[in-house]
């Protein structure tokens, strides 16, 4: 799915939070949890058919992949959000687009958009680990359960790096 | 002269933007080295351009300026009074600018209160640190005469006028990269689409996908070429430059330029223009002695300074020479000393060579006088620097009394670069060609294996032993290293390592793109690049690789004292080595193969008696050499899967010969020890202890391709123009490039002898009869006096080829006279003088090994 198929599957999302005021968020699940991802910033879904692994990289780099013409980085969220459980194949991604640099974060699936206001906002849980809350944003408690919105600046920065 | 001021005011306003952020900084902190360094080479910059844009209003202010803030950088701290002057020299030099986007001109007026101002601190500021008495209770606080900041000239805003309207645009770099990437992803498409069209074929399909394929090729091409512009842009103001500078020192210098044709990317160009001005001061002023020196030294009174640009294995070579005194050893030695760059033990140790280098350090210059021109020590290390910026080096050779030779090796393009591909643990990595050496079989136990000095693997190179980057070990790969590898030898500044691979893939042009900061701080890779299958590979960063094995890449740059090449030497030249079935070695000049693929056996059929291959969906011919194929063409070994195939571009059209085996690539001497007996062999030599017959490729190309051949025969002639109008030269030269031959337009007898003097061949020249100074007749007769020159066949070329001009160049010795504006005549009489038949293997063996040496 690219953004205009995004787009025309789920509405003008971007027209609508701008009247509303409201937060669309895009949701994933990695490792059998929920997490939301800021709209805005998602491209694409995708499926890689290959990845170039990049020795010595980070752990969290799955590798390079040629998305359109573009080589972007892939990132494992399983690791990076600290999962011991290794996915068993790393072949969803989606696309974000960070600073103007292009990457791709492996999911298991990906779920709906959905809509969030202020007044669902939670405070992060302080009970989560350090990492995981490094990694999050902010927390919306919607019908569908909570979802913490991941932070695309931690999950791709260098210092964030921690064995998983 | 138009666009050269547009280019100028292009580039100021960039650079003046750039400044303009540090200039904040620099008053806030005085003391910001890096700040004052760039606007010192701003300012240094623009006073040289101005000196041959004419624009003497600039340039005084610029001058005065580069004094004051040289002091400044070299004190390391400036008074506030100095700031403000700096900062008021600034705005002016932008209002100036300004004024002359908008009026094409300098504004009237005059900048003697700034200039005074400027002076009179610098001159305060030297009288300061010459008595070495800096008494910080009375700092010398220069009051700004009136006017000077608040001149009417401050601050010109609104004047920005758009009435330049160039015959030509100027495109964001982004925009053609952009462009490029689409087409990129587009050839993928239309390979992906003839790949279903030939699995599933359908005639309503084939049609336009047929000219969509074409019309793809093309637009790759063509966005290629957009970036492309012929290093004369460059060359072009020289002469000026050269001739003003000498007026300037009182030296007589002749410039000639050669290779001004030679095509490279738009922004190399850009990024060359610096480095190339400032080489070309530095060979004025320090290089060429002053003309009663040179008489008294047995020289001619007028230095000579060669320019000449060429095509490389995918560089660019600039190469800048002069015949003047040389560097001078001694004073480099002193110098060294002096500024304290190494201990004294090891300067009182070091050769000439690494004395030379010197002079690519930061702040240094022998020159003790600071002229208008140079001596200010900067240059040589911004030179060094800008060049190794865009992957490119520099190098000299100098000789007492005889002159210094720069050459400056830069990529075509930073864009795309032809990179050789390579199998480690079965992922593909990509090294850019450049930095390839060459590749050499190692065996565990064989003569050329990896052995262990104290646990650092070594690898033997011809008597030499060449660290190595174990790639399995550096990559962290678990897997076993295969006991048979290649070793890569590859050069990163002045350290030459050899780095393993499992084997070699592939030669391709690929696009670099960077890598996102976590990787690139790895500092092994280089960037990335999608090859024309989709995949991703990485690419290896040479220097990277040296530090990671603990090599030191301080010394970026190699000096060669012992080859000035005022008289091309013979070089060694790249040979690849293969066999074809039984027999001994054979060796083809790598430069003549564009790549080498390997294609199974299944690709190859037998068409109308030759055996052909599918290359890129066109059918290529195919000769299989040697005797990996029997009579009627039929491969010997049928149940080989894949065969290795050298591609030859004829005229763009290609060709291949199959071997049996790529043995090796090396460089060797071309000796031919025993002239060939059979039209494919050009002879036997000896590389490394082994007989081996260097083939005539020349003979396979008349056979597989004979258009292409006789197109791509008549680009190997090199005809050199001579006419002083540059009307006729601008209207010939395309004529006789047009018709395939390399044409160099050349404006009098003398830069042509001079070109010639310097062992440049030509095939053929012709020349205008009636030129001031030397007229054709006396070139004629010249040239036939040397006896290097005697045989180069001349045409004589006049308005009205008259019975009384016939005569005249027949007593010359001309071979013939054509009317200048009789093209047929003009291309009969270059084929009747050129024969083809001429064109004998030796011929070519001749060519190949002056084409190397030169």
């Amino acid at each position: 799915m690219n953004r205009p198929e995004l787009d025309r599957k789920y509405g003008a999302i971007k027209a609508e939070k701008a009247s509303s005021g409201r937060i669309v968020i895009f949701t994933i699940y990695v490792g059998g949890e929920k997490f939301g991802l800021p709209i805005d910033c998602v491209k694409t879904v995708f499926h890689s058919t290959s990845i170039t692994s990049v020795p010595l990289a980070p752990r969290r780099m799955i590798g390079l992949i040629n998305l359109r013409g573009h080589v972007v980085t892939a990132i494992c969220l399983n690791r990076s959000l600290g999962m011991n459980k290794a996915p068993s194949n790393e072949t969803l991604m989606v696309a974000v687009d960070h600073n103007g640099e292009g990457f791709a974060l492996s999911v298991e699936k990906v779920g709906d958009v959905i809509e969030v206001s202020d007044e669902d906002r939670i405070p992060i849980p302080s009970t989560i680990s350090a990492l995981r809350r490094k990694m999050t944003d902010a927390v919306y408690r919607t019908s569908g359960g909570i979802v913490p919105v991941l932070n695309i600046q931690s999950l791709l920065d260098t210092d964030s790096e921690l064995a998983a | 002269m138009e666009e050269l001021l547009n280019d100028f005011l292009a580039e100021t306003a960039d650079h003046l933007e750039q400044v303009g952020t540090q200039i904040v900084h620099f008053e806030q902190d005085p003391s910001d080295r890096a700040a004052i360094g760039n606007i010192f080479r701003l300012v240094h910059t623009i006073k040289g351009t101005c000196g041959f844009l004419e624009l003497n209003r600039l340039e005084k202010v610029a001058h005065a300026a580069e004094t004051l803030i040289s002091l400044v950088r070299e004190e390391g701290r400036a008074e506030t009074a100095h700031v403000s002057l700096i900062l008021a020299t600034l705005d002016r030099i932008r209002f100036i600018l300004d004024n002359l986007e908008s009026g094409g001109k300098e504004p009237d007026g005059h900048d003697s209160e700034l200039i005074a101002a400027l002076e009179a601190a610098a001159a305060s500021a030297k009288c300061r640190s010459a008595s070495n008495a800096a008494d910080p209770a009375h700092p010398a606080t220069q009051a700004l005469p009136e006017g000077v900041l608040t001149a009417d000239a401050v601050i010109a805003s609104g004047t920005s006028a758009q009435n330049r309207e160039p015959s030509s645009i100027r495109v964001a770099v982004g925009t053609i990269e952009r462009i490029m990437r689409l087409v990129s992803e587009l050839v993928l498409t239309r390979n992906q689409l003839l790949e279903i069209a030939r699995a599933q074929p359908n005639e309503d399909f084939s049609g336009p996908l047929q000219r969509l394929s074409t019309v793809t090729s093309d637009l790759q091409d063509g966005i290629m070429h957009a970036r492309m512009q012929p290093i004369e842009r460059l060359f072009g103001p020289l002469p000026r430059m050269v001739r003003d500078l000498g007026q300037d020192l009182g030296k007589k210098v002749e410039l000639a330029i050669e290779g001004s044709d030679t095509e490279l990317d738009r922004q190399m160009i850009d990024l060359l223009r610096d480095p190339l001005t400032h080489i070309i001061r530095n060979c004025i002023d320090h290089g060429i002695e002053l003309p009663q020196d040179r008489l008294a030294a047995g020289k001619s009174a007028a230095g000579v300074i060669s320019i000449s640009a060429a095509h490389e294995a995918g560089h660019i070579s600039v190469r800048i020479a002069d015949d003047g005194r040389g560097l001078d050893v001694k004073r480099i030695r002193e110098k060294a000393l002096t500024l304290g760059l190494s201990t004294d033990e090891d300067i009182a140790r070091m050769g000439n060579d690494e004395l030379c280098r010197f002079i690519f350090s930061p702040g240094f210059s022998t020159a003790s006088n600071v002229t208008n021109v140079s001596g200010r020590g900067i240059g040589m290390d911004v030179v060094r620097e800008n060049i190794e910026s865009i992957g490119g080096t520099v190098s000299l050779a100098t000789a007492p009394g005889r002159g210094t030779t720069f050459i400056l090796k830069v990529p075509l393009t930073l864009a795309i670069a032809p990179a050789l591909i390579f199998e480690i643990a079965g992922q593909r990595y990509a090294i850019a060609q450049h930095a390839v050496v060459e590749a050499v079989s190692c065996m565990q136990d064989g003569i050329s294996r990896i052995q262990f000095a104290q646990g650092a693997p070594m690898f033997e190179l011809r008597d030499q032993l060449v660290p190595v980057a174990d790639m399995h070990m550096i990559l962290g790969l678990d897997n076993e290293a295969p006991s048979n590898r290649l070793a890569v030898v590859v050069r990163a500044g002045s350290a030459t390592f050899a780095m393993t691979a499992d084997n070699v893939a592939d030669v391709q042009e690929i696009v670099v793109k960077p890598l996102d900061r976590t990787l690139s701080h790895l500092g092994i890779y280089a960037g990335s690049t999608i090859l024309g299958d989709g995949s991703v590979v990485l690419i290896l960063n040479p220097n990277g690789l040296a530090a990671r094995i603990g090599l030191d890449g301080s010394n970026q740059f190699r000096v060669d004292t012992t080859q000035l090449d005022l008289p091309p030497e013979k070089k060694a030249t790249s040979l690849i080595l293969f066999r074809a079935g039984e027999g001994a070695l054979k060796a083809l000049p790598l430069s003549l193969i564009s790549r080498i693929e390997s294609i199974g056996s299944r690709y190859i059929s037998v068409a109308d008696g030759q055996l052909v291959v599918t290359h890129r969906e066109a059918l290529m011919p195919l000769i299989a050499l040697g005797n990996c194929a029997g009579p009627g063409n039929r491969l010997t070994d049928p149940s080989r899967e894949n065969w290795p195939v050298l591609i030859v571009g004829v005229g763009g059209e290609p060709m291949g010969l199959l071997v049996s085996e790529i043995v090796d690539i090396t460089d060797s001497f071309l000796d031919i020890d025993i002239a060939g007996a059979t039209p494919a062999i050009i002879g036997s030599t000896t590389i490394r202890g082994e007989a081996a017959e260097v083939l005539d490729l020349a003979h396979y190309m008349k056979t597989a391709r004979p258009g292409a051949f006789e197109r791509g025969h008549a680009r190997r002639f090199r005809i050199m123009l001579v006419d002083d109008k540059l009307f006729f030269r601008d209207l010939l030269a395309p004529i006789i490039s047009a018709a395939g031959y390399e044409v160099t337009p050349v404006a009098s007898a003398a830069e042509g002898l001079s070109i010639l003097k310097r062992g440049v061949n030509f095939d053929l020249i012709v020349t205008d009869v009636d030129m001031p100074d030397m007229d054709g007749y006396s070139f004629a007769r010249e040239l036939s006096e040397n006896p290097r020159t005697r045989n180069i066949p001349v045409i004589a070329m006049d308005a009205h080829a008259g019975k009384a001009v016939v005569e005249a160049a027949h007593n010359a010795g001309m071979r013939g006279v054509i009317g200048k504006f009789d093209r047929q005549g003009l291309l009969t009489s270059l084929r009747g003088v050129l024969d083809a038949s001429a064109f004998t293997s030796s011929a070519l063996e001749k060519r190949l090994t002056a084409e190397k040496a030169a």
